[in-house]
């Protein structure tokens, strides 16, 4: 009985972090001045979100194999989130330098 | 604990939205390839949410297909500004070609 | 059970908005990105709609095969800002009714369908058995009809290698090469030696659960596609890298 509350209040505690540091990246979206600070925004702060999101729904998947899956696709989403928002803080670079 | 989640999916889908409009007003074409970006991390998160919510373990295989092509999206955004950014590159090309 | 209706309905705004934006904005680059987006909100849809090989098709080549075809076509016609010669009122309105009459046809079709629908899916799935798969989707697509998924690769081939043969150079720019400057360390070819491994796996992982659960092969060729489209841009930049 313990163990069901605990893994309940870890869920809703981690989901609402995520939930938290996406909406600090959506702020960030809106409000930031220029196109590199609103980049940075969107992938630190969402994959963050992301992440405590599935460390918080974890407990709730269908066997090792199914949460392996979802850290999987996290790294994923970090490595190739990380490599495209270089790729497009070059294209805004580029843009700069082109007359 | 099922309507919680889907109440956070709704929040997440709700900040995708608010987060698309900024990003595709944005004039610049570097703002509007972060859209596929936020869509990967925000659809992602939506998708697994809704999969632990209805209990239907193959969702996170749309998420999965969800971030593999959320980064061949980003990819061809970059490559093809590229591409029309550097059209002299393109007349060096078809020199060495023929 | 509220909560899903009401997220339901959020998401059914949300695709909405997408689409009117995608039509009019004005520029080509922006309306494909538009695009890619209404097709990846699309397959959230599908999911919603417990459909999900057509959620994982969707992801796959609606965004992202189509996108990249059509960020190909806006790339090539240029810089070129979309202002249309002046097209008279007249015009306009005959395409908007032609538009919406073709819309409620597709309404009515769906709506009028009797009940029930006919439909060969109860034989499908009572040969399953027979055939060895779990997914009855997977039945028609490999098994039912073999010859059709075959062969459509068969035409594909035979397409390529027509324009390869017979198009001049300069009418469809050459078989798939370098574009940018070469930049041996840069995080581009970073990502096309490490992404094309990834999508090849995720790609006979998805063929493979598609025998029993929701898996599509059409997402593993696609996934196994752009992997290969990242691996020879990379490898063209290294050729000429060393060329030069």
């Amino acid at each position: 009985m313990e163990m069901s509350i605990a893994r309940d209040v870890f869920t809703i505690l981690m989901v609402t972090a995520g939930a938290f540091f996406f909406l600090a990246g959506t702020i960030g979206l809106l409000r930031f001045p220029d196109t590199l600070t609103r980049l940075h925004a969107l992938t630190k702060a969402d994959n963050l979100g992301l992440g405590l999101v599935i460390l918080g729904l974890l407990p709730w998947a269908n066997g090792t194999l199914a949460g392996l899956k979802m850290i999987f696709i996290w790294l994923l989403v970090q490595f190739a989130g990380a490599t495209v928002a270089q790729l497009i803080a070059r294209v805004v670079r580029h843009g700069e330098t082109q007359p | 604990m099922a309507n919680f989640l889907i109440v956070i999916a709704g929040f997440v889908l709700a900040l995708l939205a608010l987060g698309l409009i900024c990003v595709l007003r944005g004039p610049a074409k570097a703002d509007r390839m972060m859209s596929a970006q936020l869509l990967g991390t925000s659809g992602i998160a939506a998708l697994l949410l809704l999969s632990a919510a209805i209990g239907y373990p193959a969702i996170v295989d749309v998420a999965l297909a969800l971030a593999l092509l959320a980064a061949f999206a980003s990819i061809a955004f970059v490559t093809s500004s590229n591409r029309s950014d550097s059209k002299a590159d393109i007349a060096d090309g078809n020199e060495h070609r023929a | 059970m509220t909560v899903s209706l009401g997220l339901d309905i959020g998401l059914a705004i949300l695709v909405l908005s997408v689409a009117v934006w995608t039509i009019a904005v004005r520029e080509a680059f922006a309306s494909v990105v538009g695009f890619v987006v209404y097709g990846l909100l699309l397959a959230l849809v599908w999911v919603r709609l417990w459909a999900i090989d057509i959620a994982l098709t969707e992801a796959a080549i609606g965004s992202g095969v189509t996108g990249a075809l059509l960020l190909g076509a806006a790339s090539r016609t240029g810089h070129a800002k979309a202002e249309p010669e002046a097209l008279t009122l007249i015009v306009r309105l005959a395409v908007a009714v032609f538009c919406a009459l073709i819309t409620a046809g597709l309404a009515a079709i769906v709506f009028l369908l009797p009940e029930p629908a006919p439909t060969l899916a109860p034989d499908a799935a009572a040969n399953l058995s027979t055939v060895g798969v779990g997914n009855p989707i997977t039945a028609v697509l490999l098994a039912y009809r073999a010859f059709d998924t075959f062969l459509e690769k068969v035409v594909l081939l035979f397409a390529l290698i027509g324009v390869w043969s017979l198009a001049a150079d300069r009418n469809w720019g050459g078989a798939p090469a370098l574009w940018q400057s070469p930049d041996r360390n840069g995080p581009l070819t970073f990502l096309g030696q490490i992404l094309p491994p990834v999508g090849v796996v995720v790609a006979i992982y998805m063929l493979w659960t598609g025998a029993d659960h929701p898996g599509e092969r059409a997402t593993g060729g696609a996934a196994d596609a752009r992997g290969r489209g990242a691996a020879q841009g990379a490898r063209a930049r290294r050729d000429r890298d060393r060329r030069r």
